[in-house]
């Protein structure tokens, strides 16, 4: 029963395999889009984290230095010639460091730093024996 | 011995809700990616307003407390250190907090 | 008029098949479309994030900080001791970027020497006594100022 068909027909399965490469095609894009904003998101989390912890070293940094300026005497601040120095943590890696002239209350530094690490240990280099 | 274009119209009917479920479930991941991303703009930027907020404070301005849509609530902390004034400024965004950040700032005496 | 029928049937699969073709694309077209606006804004918001994070971080760690003229466009200049010389670090925006200028105090160096941070239009700088202002294409920032020229009490 073989007739010449004027119209070619979408063959059994034609729709199947569109709609498995539009499921697949979608599904990508879908994840993708999830994927990236989540990204985005730690990345903006990592920002806000980074300046909760500058203003908490600085809070803490102001509370030292009201307690200087009433004449507490601070554990940690180290003076020298008439200057108060201290560090307050904001990060494994920065440190605010501030410095006082004494009498007039004066901030001559108070500023982020890198912390280097001072790694004092020596490298056991094997020399033959 | 049926028709091959009815077999393929029901292929195509059972396909149709197929793709309508798959749609239905990529679309609400969409949804959730755009939430998402409309929650991240708005932690950013309530973040820069607290950061702006804390400075014009300890530098004894005015803090802007509102910018599209956000806004913050400013709360003067009592402080156990005398000379030292604290506040906790808060951005919220229709009533729930999105970021919070704690500051000082010396007092200078009149 | 069995043929005929069997042909309208036909007609009427094709014609079906195609709408759905055609209804999938549209579905694919726009989940492409929601996905590059997402990519956009995540960028846009990237691009706003980190220029904030950068001069907030810039002009915490500096040592004196000041509003100064540089070729033409305002630059937030970092002054900081190292060996004893006064090294300073400009920041500006020139050309389309905002760039950042590391040299000593009296090098000659025009504003095209920067290095390039990142993409920005305009940086506008204002001092009023210890607060600075900084409105970086569209975006506002404020400092208080501990040290530097005009922050001392």
């Amino acid at each position: 029963m073989k007739k010449k068909e004027a119209l070619s027909l979408p063959a059994i399965g034609g729709s199947s395999l569109l709609v498995i490469f539009a499921v697949l095609c979608l599904t990508v894009f879908a994840l993708l889009s999830l994927g990236t904003v989540q990204a985005e998101r730690r990345l903006s989390d990592k920002g806000a984290q980074a300046v909760s912890d500058y203003y908490r070293a600085d809070l803490e940094a102001e509370k030292i230095f009201a307690r200087l300026r009433s004449g507490e005497q601070v554990p940690g601040v180290v003076e020298t010639e008439g200057v108060c120095r201290y560090t307050c943590p904001v990060t494994e890696n920065q440190t605010l460091m501030v410095e006082l002239e004494k009498e007039t209350w004066v901030v001559l530094r108070w500023q982020v730093i890198l912390r280097m690490e001072e790694t004092e240990e020596k490298l056991d280099v094997w020399d033959g024996k | 011995m049926k028709n091959r274009a009815s077999l393929t119209l029901m292929e195509m009917l059972i396909m149709v809700l197929v793709f309508s479920l798959s749609a239905a479930i990529c679309l609400g991941l969409f949804a959730g990616a755009d939430r998402l991303s409309e929650e991240t703009v708005r932690q950013d930027r309530a973040v820069i307003l607290a950061q702006n907020a804390a400075e014009a404070l300890k530098a004894g301005a005015e803090p802007e407390t509102a910018e599209d849509g956000l806004y913050l609530d400013i709360r003067e902390v009592p402080s156990e250190i005398p000379g030292l004034k604290q506040a906790e400024i808060t951005v919220f965004f229709e009533k729930e907090a999105i970021f919070t950040l704690e500051t000082g700032w010396q007092e200078v005496a009149p | 008029m069995k043929e005929k029928n069997s042909k309208i049937t036909d007609l009427l699969a094709l014609l079906v098949f195609a709408v759905f073709a055609l209804c999938l694309c549209l579905v694919l077209l726009t989940g492409a479309r929601v996905y590059r606006n997402l990519v956009q804004t995540g960028e846009e918001t990237y691009a706003r994030r980190t220029a904030a994070l950068y001069l907030s971080t810039r002009v915490r760690q500096s040592g004196t900080v000041a509003v100064e003229d540089f070729g033409g466009c305002q630059a937030l200049t970092c002054a900081e001791e190292i060996d004893g010389e006064i090294y300073l670090t400009r920041i500006y925006c020139h050309e389309g970027y905002l760039r950042e200028l590391f040299c000593a105090e009296n090098a000659a160096l025009s504003p095209s020497d920067g290095e390039k941070v990142l993409e920005a239009e305009n940086l506008t700088l204002s001092l009023e006594g210890t607060l600075l202002t900084a409105q970086l294409d569209g975006q506002t920032l404020t400092f208080h100022l501990r040290t530097g020229k005009e922050a001392l009490p």
